[in-house]
């Protein structure tokens, strides 16, 4: 689900980052305050163990392919969310950097889509509730953490999982870089993922299974008192049920009805010249509200990047002939100085 | 001067690790203290040092182990830890060894001034803006001991000195170690360098102390080492 | 087995692909960082059908691996991870966007390829841009710098120590994974049963080596914060550098510069 560079527009990637940062933010001032907070060797060791343990091969009985664990959930599991949000960034950078796995500018936006969810919603919607609640009481203490542990990470597997991967369809078409209409790209992203984010939480279920059965006090929430959460898991559920269908019910009725539909919903017609204000006008298109008039200024503000094209716009930005011809040239110029080196090596070597 | 009275600690209910030990240790002299595993001997170090908390009294120089007195009594021991992957945590050799007197306070001169001084001491100035990650098993024990020389500890506890290193580094270490001036605690199952760097030996087993003397008595005690799961040194095999 | 301990040789290898000496090396690792950004930014920026003007813009990397001397291989083997997924969404344009675009005597481009090929280049560009940045700066120079633009110190600490386990805790893994394969022949990967265990122990005996790290920092009179050492002082040479390539590359974005060249031949 790691994005690459080239899949986000500037603004959208910019956008993703303040998202991040502000998590991060807020994290870190979290931590500081906490006097629980686990120490900073704690965290550095267990971000260098999740990021090795990524390259853990699981295989899947049954089939011949391999699953692998859910960071997110088994950061926030551990740490807990503020501290596994935090090292989820550290192993996002490094995946970033060193194996080209996710793109630089593009780290903003992976961080929300997979350590975001996977560390808050999974934890405080997901997990907290679930391991709080009185659920498999029948089953005696141990069991019933034991069961409840299991419940929780393959739910939050999944259900992390398909917002990160629903993020990433949002994402790339806010960007306007591919033709796919948003609504065969979700029908592609969300079912994949569907199955990877089982898979990984049946894992991730496993480890921390194996973790609570050695060192139960290393478990976020798995000596909470049975019914002891503030909130339950009915209404828990509820307010997931209700959040997708309203995304999904909404957003399914621009795709259906339009294919570029989220681009005409919140972009207006760009075909109508509306490059300035990206069809942010009242009177005639669009959305309008104090948000969009935002999103409009941010736009213009970031609009020193010109010849910016969406879906569906024949702007000037294209290429001619000539154009053709120059960039043989320039390809030309290319290899000549990659010649140019090879030759003064050879000659120093010489 | 250490004073050990009487320290009792244990992980678990009902079974004590260290079980009333009880040991006075001279300024400069050289401690070997041996036992077989789970004898106690890493435990002991760390409630030395503060870092686990038992019963009984631990005092050095005159000062008494307390949750106030922690900084002045940790200034004056080192700990050599038995992985040196855990005590260099920097990424760089130069970053660990001013890690603890930037702590302290120390000047930058004075910290460089005595970077310096340790570098050089043990032969070790090229590792100085070296990666943590990149040097070897060998380098970085080296560096692990620089880092603890910089605070200019009177007393040095180390935990398995020559674990893991090759015949040619475990030389080096054993030399380096009793060149040394500090008093020095050195647990471990190395026996022979025991013999080559401490005149005296405790021996620890059950969490007590079974043997304390000079190491001509507790070395040569074929029957001795055997009851406590362990051997002659291989010199005198 | 295969897997993990070449993940680690890979990791190995950039790792001292960025303690070379080149002229690129030596710049300041904050300049070549905002290069680096600036470069991505602009090439993600030129439009859809933008092919030629965003050709000039291989001329970075291209100087710079020639310039530094690393190998174009390295940089290849990196392409694997994101290349597939953007050429998969890319691979969907040239079937809805079927208008023409280019004509060239007899040979008719639709728009659809067109940006099809524009998004793989940029794809490869951005990802040799960031190749490029880690290739000739060491990752905790590369942290160093981010704390002088004001990156929260915590992050930078836990980047820091991070990385410095990092080959540690693969190696353990590998180590453990051979161990495993050794006695489980005829298996990709860990079997069902072994999930929970063999990942669970990894984890444990991280948790006790995170404890006595953090004892030995106690015992050096640890604070809470790090103080880890400052990179150099910038150059002349390094404010150049920054200056005038991220000129360079909006000019680039701005004017295309193959079509200038092209219209005087043609």
């Amino acid at each position: 689900m790691h994005m690459a560079d080239a899949l986000l527009a500037p603004a959208v990637a910019a956008a993703m980052y303040v998202a991040s940062g502000t998590a991060a933010g807020t994290s870190i001032h979290t931590l500081r305050k906490d006097e629980q907070a686990p120490s900073v060797p704690t965290m550095a060791v267990t971000s260098a163990l999740v990021f090795a343990g990524q390259m853990i091969n699981f295989t899947i009985p049954g089939t011949g392919s391999s699953g692998h664990i859910c960071g997110g959930m088994l950061l926030s599991a551990l740490l807990g969310p503020q501290a596994g949000f935090l090292s989820m960034i550290v192993i996002l950078a490094i995946q970033c950097l060193f194996f080209a796995d996710g793109g630089l500018m593009a780290l903003g936006a992976n961080v929300w889509n997979m350590a975001f969810y996977g560390c808050f919603v999974g934890y405080y919607l997901i997990w907290r509730p679930i391991m709080r609640s009185s659920m498999f009481s029948s089953k005696g203490e141990n069991a019933a953490t034991r069961a409840k542990i299991v419940l929780a990470a393959i739910l939050g597997c999944i259900i992390t999982l398909q917002l990160g991967a629903f993020s990433v369809v949002i994402e790339t078409q806010l960007s306007g870089i591919t033709e796919l209409p948003f609504g065969a790209f979700a029908a592609l992203m969300q079912p994949i993922h569907l199955a990877i984010g089982l898979v990984e939480g049946i894992v991730t279920a496993a480890v921390l299974v194996f973790v609570y059965n050695s060192r139960p006090e290393l478990v976020r929430e798995a000596k909470a008192a049975p019914g002891s959460g503030k909130r339950s898991v009915k209404t828990v559920v509820v307010i997931i049920a209700a959040a997708a269908l309203v995304i999904g019910g909404g957003l399914s009725l621009f795709a259906s009805s339009n294919p570029d539909g989220l681009e005409w919903a919140l972009f207006g017609n760009a075909e109508e010249g509306y490059s300035e204000n990206m069809g942010l006008d009242e009177d005639d298109f669009g959305v309008s509200s104090s948000v969009a008039d935002k999103a409009g200024e941010i736009q213009e503000a970031t609009s020193f990047l010109p010849d910016y094209a969406f879906a569906g716009s024949d702007s000037a930005a294209g290429t001619s002939v000539s154009g053709i011809v120059g960039s043989a040239i320039v390809a030309g110029i290319a290899l000549a100085i990659c010649a140019a080196f090879g030759f003064r090596k050879k000659q120093k070597k010489a | 001067m250490i004073e050990l009275k009487n320290l009792r600690f244990e992980y678990e209910k009902g079974f004590p690790v260290i079980d009333g030990v009880s040991l006075e240790i001279k300024d400069g002299e050289s401690v070997g203290i041996i036992g077989p595993n789970g004898a106690g001997k890493s435990t002991l170090f760390m409630l030395m040092l503060g870092l686990l908390s038992g019963s009984g009294s631990i005092s050095a120089d005159g000062i008494e182990l307390s949750k106030k007195t922690l900084p002045q009594i940790r200034e004056k021991m080192g700990l050599l830890m038995q992985n040196s992957d855990d005590q260099m945590f920097m990424p760089t050799v130069y970053e660990d060894l001013v890690f603890a007197p930037k702590n302290y306070g120390l000047s930058d001169a004075e910290t460089e001034e005595r970077v310096k001084r340790v570098l050089s001491g043990l032969g070790i100035g090229y590792l100085r803006n070296r990666h943590n990650h990149k040097i070897s098993g060998g380098e970085k024990r080296l560096a692990a001991i620089a880092t603890l020389l910089v605070m200019e500890p009177s007393v040095l506890l180390m935990d398995e000195p020559t674990n893991a290193l090759d015949p040619a580094n475990r030389r080096l270490v054993i030399n380096t170690v009793k060149a040394l001036p500090q008093t020095k605690l050195i647990a471990s199952h190395d026996l022979d360098m025991v013999w080559d760097c401490c005149e005296r030996v405790v021996l620890l087993s059950g969490g007590r102390v079974a043997a304390d003397g000079p190491r001509e008595e507790i070395l040569r005690d074929r029957e001795l080492l055997e009851a406590n799961h362990l051997e002659l040194p291989l010199k005198f095999q | 087995m295969s897997e993990i301990s070449g993940q680690l040789t890979q990791l190995r290898q950039t790792d001292s692909l960025s303690s070379g000496n080149s002229a690129i090396h030596r710049l300041h690792p904050l300049a070549k960082l905002v290069v680096t950004i600036v470069y991505i930014v602009c090439t993600v920026s030129f439009g859809k059908y933008e092919f030629s003007g965003l050709v000039p813009m291989v001329l970075y990397p291209v100087l710079l691996f020639q310039i530094t001397g690393i190998p174009f291989a390295a940089f290849i083997k990196k392409m694997r991870y994101v290349l597939p997924l953007v050429c998969a969404i890319g691979l969907f344009n040239p079937l809805f966007d079927k208008d023409p675009l280019i004509v060239l005597g007899g040979l008719v481009i639709s728009g659809g390829t067109v940006s099809l090929i524009t998004l793989v280049i940029k794809g490869i560009l951005c990802l040799s841009a960031s190749f490029l940045l880690i290739a000739t700066t060491p990752f905790d120079d590369i942290c160093r710098a981010l704390r002088i633009v004001r990156v929260p110190s915590l992050i930078v600490s836990l980047m820091m120590l991070t990385y410095r386990y990092v080959a540690v805790l693969i190696g353990e893994a590998s180590v453990m994974t051979d161990a495993y394969k050794l006695r489980a022949p005829g298996q990709k990967g860990i079997e069902f049963k072994a999930w929970g265990a063999f990942l669970g122990q990894l984890l444990l005996r991280s948790m006790d080596k995170a404890d006595r790290i953090y004892g030995g920092m106690q015992l050096r009179g640890f604070d809470g914060s790090f103080s880890f050492a400052s990179l150099r002082k910038a150059r002349l040479s390094d404010w150049l550098y920054a200056i005038i390539l991220s000129a360079v590359f909006i000019l680039l974005l701005r004017f295309d510069l193959s079509e200038l060249i092209g219209s005087l031949f043609v």
